[in-house]
């Protein structure tokens, strides 16, 4: 069972996603900003973060470029979520650090067809 | 773009976010009952279920296309450098969506079949009538996709009312519904 790190603040979006991705088998560690996700990231040790980019106190990007700063952490794929879908989320998302990029209305096939190249990658 | 222009567009942004979030939820956690009402054998619930996920991806096409018209694209279209204060930019752009929506219903332009050869049964036909006075889309595309495994002709029909349903034209579907054969 895979652990990944969701990092989202919207409550209905963490419940929803979350379960979704319990019922396919993964554990889900919650993050509600971009601070706790460095924290849990360092702590945890999770195999991928999924990591929406509209956060309060310090946003998806500065929390990936920060991740993917420390040694630490910089080995965990991160997969940047957006309500946003303008053009140009993508490039900042990947200049950011991010692994991947998905837009939201989450499409859950191609979320996990994501996950779980990431995570064969990795392994 | 001047400062007011910045503001506007990051104002658009912000409440373009605020308009999909919990739409975002309410598309997720149907998609979530459906794949639960699969797994449980409760499928009864599953047509039920995909109306409201289909309404809700309407919804959120219409804030799609309603809130990307920004400041930016009003002075690229107009090539000049006077930029308008925000408030008159709301005018602006609900005046722009308007017209981009009339603009869409003109340049749909359905090829008509010859409704002398096309017949649809009565009961898809009635169906048909009642998704359009209820403005019922979902139950229109399922009528539109039954048609589509009627003859050749129908087929056309079918194409033509689909043309109009993407731009809402429930009048002209309504007056071509009106001229055809049914029995």
């Amino acid at each position: 069972m895979a652990k990944i790190l969701l990092v989202e603040d919207d409550e209905m979006n963490r419940d929803m996603l979350s379960r979704r991705l319990q019922r396919r088998n993964y554990e889900v560690l919650i993050a509600t900003d971009g601070k706790q996700a460095l924290e849990m990231a360092r702590a945890e040790e999770p195999r991928l973060i999924l990591m929406d980019i509209s956060l309060p106190e310090m946003d998806g990007y500065e929390a990936t470029r920060q991740i993917k700063a420390s040694p630490e952490t910089q080995g965990i794929p991160v997969i940047a979520l957006t309500a946003h879908a303008m053009a140009g989320d993508r490039e900042k998302a990947l200049k950011a650090g991010c692994d991947e990029y998905d837009t939201k209305p989450i499409d859950l096939p191609r979320l996990l067809e994501k996950m779980q190249s990431l995570l064969e990658k990795q392994s | 773009m001047n400062a007011s222009g910045k503001d506007f567009d990051r104002h658009l942004s912000f409440i373009r976010h605020e308009l999909r979030s919990p739409l975002n939820a309410i598309i997720g956690y149907t998609e979530m009952l459906i794949e639960q009402a699969e797994d449980s054998g409760n499928g009864a619930l599953i047509p039920d279920l995909k109306k409201v996920h289909d309404a809700s991806l309407n919804l959120l096409e219409r804030i799609g296309s309603l809130l990307t018209f920004t400041l930016g694209d009003f002075t690229q279209e107009k090539g000049d450098a006077t930029e308008p204060g925000a408030s008159e930019s709301i005018a602006q752009t609900v005046d722009r969506y308007r017209r981009e929506q009339r603009k869409a219903k003109t340049e749909a332009k359905p090829n008509i079949p010859d409704l002398s050869c096309v017949t649809v049964p009565n009961d898809l036909y009635q169906s048909m009538q009642k998704a359009v006075t209820e403005h019922n889309m979902t139950e229109l595309k399922q009528c539109l996709d039954e048609i589509d495994t009627l003859g050749k002709t129908e087929r056309q029909l079918g194409a033509c009312l689909r043309t109009l349903s993407r731009t809402y034209d429930m009048k002209a579907i309504a007056d071509l519904l009106n001229k055809v054969r049914h029995d």
